[in-house]
């Protein structure tokens, strides 16, 4: 045997913290560090590639600003304290609010960097626990659309196709995403298809790295998508391109559409989003004519007030061309977060419990409360994040509990939610820094990391994959599955498993989707793509094969175009956009400490065309003042032909700064989801 | 260059006594199918056959990707330093000439010139070498052999091993601590004939050709660099297609650009130093905003720049060996050897 002691280097396969597309990589761990990241070769996804975010994921888990003890806030300042004493005061107020005002005055917000298990348990502590549906997480702001219209027309929120199918495209339609930014190695996938002769038809007001491989780039106003989409149905129709046979067999409602989408002829649709008539008949043949056409979509079409119609009409141009239920084909929303895809799936979510089971229907409410062995769980839907700030200021939420969000950049108009946050009584967050909310908050619990504890997250093509524990807790942290069964169990309903194995063996006992699944299926293979309903079904690469639509027949919405609900005008001349860069994630909570990312993109900026730098008398790379009927902010100028003439980008990312200081809390009716990609800004202060 | 051979259960033994007497890394394929560098705990587990890891062999135990430097605290006698552990005996098993060659170039470039670098000193002597010839391209993409670089080493290594396909490997003893090993388990090897040593050749002559690639002139493309600027056009062409993942760099055997951070919270800290990539815009911005290779396009040349003529009037040679990971590891297929077969006209 060995005579010394050996420096213990090991690898760890995990999945990437970052964005929906999955990658896994080997952490490499050496006496208790990550040293390094290799991407796993084998992995369907990966295949030995990484985006810059992913090669360098590891670098903040070591970073010494990591919370490492629970936080109760005293006279205004945070003093460290035990676990126990942080779970007994959340137990006290949580339970005493309910108890005073009943359930639903308090709120928890799970969360699309956590695991499937984490979401399921945070999920089961609102319902079983506190009898209430407050229960939500940040997929209300990016795809609360798609669920909700995807739902609808074809009976299954998510992406219909897989990601091995995308370089076997002839035609792709990429409207509202910035995909090598946001989803890079599924942009890869597009440039490499483009480049073997596929058809790329890019339909954005900004000209991002795909309009360089795009054969159609068309700037389309902000906020008009429907309207071109029914223009691109129009010429399809009207030249008799629709695939009749797979209407007649599979769809039902394409003659309302067919009505509705009459008066949409390029020309009209010309005047509404600024996309030249020809051009826009052009691409929509090209789609047509296609064997294999694929619609992706992001959030350039859900954050809308029309958000759950642009989704309807992405549908409807699928399905009006026969492009769905095959592979390489499909209606294909790209979801942001790692894991924003199995926090709806396990029901972190307002209506819905885990597989979308319905919380209004009595049915399921009496199938939760037998699994879980309580009465009275709530069937009445719950108010969703956007909703909880006015509740709380009209004083009918007490109590919330976040874990691992950050709505204090993340939402709109961020004054509002501040507002909002500092009206409640007691405000718990659960997260790995002091991020901007949890600064605001009366108890902050520090949870792990994703390198510190085992788990699942659902990629953006449904596929549940594994992530795995290199390291050791840091400091007294402990993983957020564990942190929410020490909480029920504080409150009274005794929450204990050995590990996240047990809890998804519980989630696929109650998700038909997941069915089929557990801890020793997810091995063998990497990971397994929903709906999997028994345990020797191999997954589903694509739904609805051959149009057999989850819901039985595809339905047609015939939707008409409407006005964003606010429009540039005289006083605010310029239509403000944001998103995301391709450094950073989300808050920069993680990335502001992953030194080469942050020095990328240090600070916020607002991207201005150069038309627009001159009529206003902008010079690139000075500080100016943006403001919005909600707010200003100060950010560096960035003069560039990226966005259209009229239009200006700010990302969303940072505090100092904040897009979100200016954004629109408008709702899309349905979905609740705010209308981040539109509103009217000028440059300068307010008043 | 004494010749010996060992038969296969015997290496195994071999591989057995040096993951006891030493940390060994040899390349083993997990359960999930992928193949790297692990440490050995079961000699059976290693694999015999030639290979490519995805990460270069530089990147184990001499210049990682993130690795703590220092550690510091501020007190009121001054700052404490403190540097971190020292590096440990290792033996690399298994790796290609490519990364042979490529730690070969690290030498020059982190211990052999005016300011040595500590850590990369430190751990180069307590490393030994012993790689696997490869008979054929471990894929498509390698071009070795055009670039000069193998497939099989003619230095730098402590052992070479040939797989003969008869049971047997061949043995090239290339240093002291090669013979030592050598030495010290001598029952396990045996003499090499000149039977053995003309197969070898045969097999080092056909793994030449199958790595080389005819329309890559090394020479002309060296010589062409210095005189022709890159094609506009090409270079325009492969910074439309990059995503800037930094992939070409951290894959590659002879990057050698770090990065030097501190993690620090009050008083105290960590010095640590990051593997660079000179695909990102921040890697060139200057402290006032400036930066000289604001355009996409002019950071893509740059690596081509480095590579096939920045190096050889460094250090005498391309910084290129051939090992084609900059096209295994890149997302959109950028591959060099476009570049380099541009030149080679
Ligand atoms: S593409 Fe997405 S999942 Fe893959 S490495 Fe990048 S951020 Fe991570
Ligand atoms: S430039 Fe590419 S082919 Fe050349 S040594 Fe580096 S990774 Fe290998
Ligand atoms: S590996 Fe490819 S995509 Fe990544 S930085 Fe290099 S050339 Fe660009």
């Amino acid at each position: 045997m060995a005579k010394e002691k050996k420096s213990e280097v090991k690898n760890v396969l995990t999945t990437c913290i970052y964005c929906g597309c999955g990658c896994q990589f080997y952490f490499k761990v050496k006496d208790g560090k990550i040293i390094g990241i290799t991407p796993s070769q084998s992995h369907p996804v990966s295949q030995g590639q990484l985006c810059v975010k992913g090669w360098n994921a590891s670098e903040f888990v070591h970073h010494p600003e990591r919370l490492t003890h629970p936080l109760i806030k005293k006279d205004g300042k945070f003093k460290k304290a035990s676990w126990e004493q942080a779970l007994k005061l959340i137990a006290k107020k949580f339970t005493g609010h309910a108890k005073k005002s009943g359930s639903d005055s308090v709120a928890f917000f799970g969360s699309a960097k956590c695991t499937n298990e984490e979401n399921f348990l945070i999920m089961k502590l609102a319902r079983a626990v506190f009898k209430t549906n407050n229960i939500d997480h940040c997929a209300r702001l990016c795809h609360a659309s798609t669920v909700a219209g995807l739902a609808a027309t074809f009976g299954s929120g998510a992406m219909t196709n897989s990601i091995g199918g995308f370089e076997d495209c002839d035609v792709f339609l990429v409207t509202g995403s910035n995909t090598t930014e946001q989803h890079p190695l599924i942009g890869s996938r597009i440039i490499n298809a483009v480049k073997k002769g596929a058809t790329l038809i890019l339909v954005d007001p900004r000209a991002v790295q795909l309009a360089k491989h795009a054969k159609y780039h068309l700037p389309q106003n902000c906020g008009s998508d429907v309207a071109w989409l029914n223009g691109m149905m129009h010429v399809i129709i009207k030249e008799g391109l629709e695939d009749k046979e797979f209407i007649k067999n599979h769809t039902e409602g394409y003659e309302e559409l067919k009505k509705t989408v009459e008066k949409y002829t390029p020309e009209y649709v010309e005047k509404i989003s600024g996309i030249p008539a020809d051009k826009l008949a052009e691409a929509a043949r090209a789609f047509a004519k296609s064997k294999k056409s694929s619609i992706v979509y992001s959030m350039g079409i859900t954050q809308h007030t029309v958000g759950v119609d642009n989704v309807k009409s992405c549908a409807n141009l699928s399905m009006l061309t026969g492009n769905i239920g095959r592979a390489s084909t499909g209606v294909n929303p790209l979801r942001g977060q790692n894991n924003v895809q199995g926090a709806c799936d396990v029901g972190a979510l307002v209506n819905v419990y885990c597989g979308y089971q319905k919380v209004t229907d009595a049915a399921a409410k009496e199938k939760f409360e037998k699994a879980w062995g309580v009465t009275g769980i709530s069937d009445k839907i719950g108010a969703a994040v956007t909703l909880v700030p006015n509740q709380a200021l009209e004083g009918k939420i007490k109590a919330l509990y976040i874990m691992g969000e950050n709505p204090m950049v993340s939402d709109p108009n961020i004054t509002h939610v501040e507002k909002g946050l500092k009206a409640l009584d007691f405000l718990v967050v659960q997260d790995i820094f002091l991020t901007e909310t949890a600064q605001l908050a009366d108890v902050v619990l520090p949870g792990t990391s994703y390198a510190e504890k085992d788990g699942t997250y659902t990629n953006t093509e449904r596929r549940v994959e594994r992530i795995r524990k290199a390291i050791e807790p840091i400091g007294d942290t402990r993983p957020d599955w564990k942190i929410i069964c020490d909480v029920a169990t504080a409150c009274g309903y005794k929450m204990d498993y050995p590990s996240p194995k047990e809890i998804f063996d519980e989630l696929a006992e109650l998700a038909p989707i997941y069915h089929g699944m557990d801890f020793d299926r997810l091995e063998e293979k990497f990971g397994l793509q929903w709906p999997c309903p028994t345990k020797d079904h191999p997954g589903t690469p694509f739904l609805h094969k051959d149009g057999k639509f989850s819901k039985g027949k595809g339905t047609f919405f015939a939707v008409e175009y409407k006005d964003p609900a606010e429009m540039a005008d005289a006083e605010y001349p310029l239509t403000l956009t944001t998103g995301r860069s391709y450094f950073h994630w989300h808050t920069r909570t993680l990335t502001r400490r992953t030194s080469s990312l942050e020095r990328e993109v240090p600070e916020s900026y607002v991207e201005i065309n150069p038309a627009d730098a001159k009529k206003y008398k902008v010079r690139n790379g000075t500080l100016i003042k943006v403001s919005s009927r909600r707010g200003t902010i100060t950010v560096r100028a960035k003069v560039t032909e990226v966005p259209k003439v009229g239009t200006v980008f700010i990302p969303f990312h940072f505090a100092e700064g904040a897009a979100n200081r200016l954004t629109n809390d408008a709702l899309d009716p349905g979905a609740k989801i705010p209308e981040y990609k539109v509103c009217a800004v000028k440059f300068g202060g307010s008043k | 260059m004494k010749n010996l051979k060992v038969k296969t259960q015997n290496l195994v033994k071999l591989l057995d006594a040096l993951k006891d007497a030493s940390n060994l890394l040899a390349p083993q394929t997990d359960k999930y199918g992928d193949t790297y560098f692990q440490q050995v705990v079961d000699a059976s587990q290693v694999v015999l056959k030639h290979f490519k890891p995805l990460m270069p062999a530089v990147r184990e135990v001499l210049f990682g990707q993130l690795e703590d430097m220092i550690t510091f605290k501020d007190t009121a006698s001054g700052t404490k330093i403190k540097p971190v552990k020292a590096a440990k005996d290792t033996i690399l098993f298994g790796l290609p000439n490519c990364d042979l060659d490529g730690i070969l170039y690290n030498d020059e470039f982190f211990a052999k010139r005016e300011f040595a670098d500590f850590y990369y000193v430190n751990a180069r002597k307590k490393l030994t070498i012993i790689t696997l010839a490869c008979l054929t391209p471990p894929n498509e993409n390698c071009f070795c052999a055009s670039m000069g670089h193998g497939p099989f080493a003619e230095k730098g290594f402590d052992l070479q091993l040939t797989d003969m396909g008869d049971g047997f490997f061949l043995v090239n003893i290339g240093s002291k601590k090669g013979q030592k090993i050598v030495d010290d388990n001598s029952s396990l090897f045996e003499a090499a004939g000149e039977a053995d040593l003309s197969k070898w050749k045969e097999l080092k002559q056909q793994a030449e050709e199958s790595t080389t690639k005819k329309d890559v002139n090394k020479k002309k493309a060296l010589d062409n660099m210095g005189r022709t600027p890159l094609k506009e056009q090409m270079i325009i062409e492969i910074s439309d297609r990059c995503i800037s993942c930094g992939a070409c760099n951290y894959t590659c055997p002879t990057c050698t650009c770090f990065n030097v951070i501190d993690h620090k919270k009050d008083k105290a800290g960590t010095r640590k130093r990051v593997l660079d990539s000179c695909i990102l815009g921040g890697y060139f911005r200057m402290a006032g905003g400036h930066n000289p290779k604001e355009a996409k396009e002019d950071r893509t040349r740059n690596r081509y720049f480095c590579k096939l003529l920045w190096d050889k009037e460094k250090l005498g040679d391309s910084g290129c060996v051939g090992c084609g990971r900059c096209l295994d590891a890149c997302p959109v297929k950028v591959d060099i050897k476009d570049v380099i077969k541009q030149l080679s006209n």
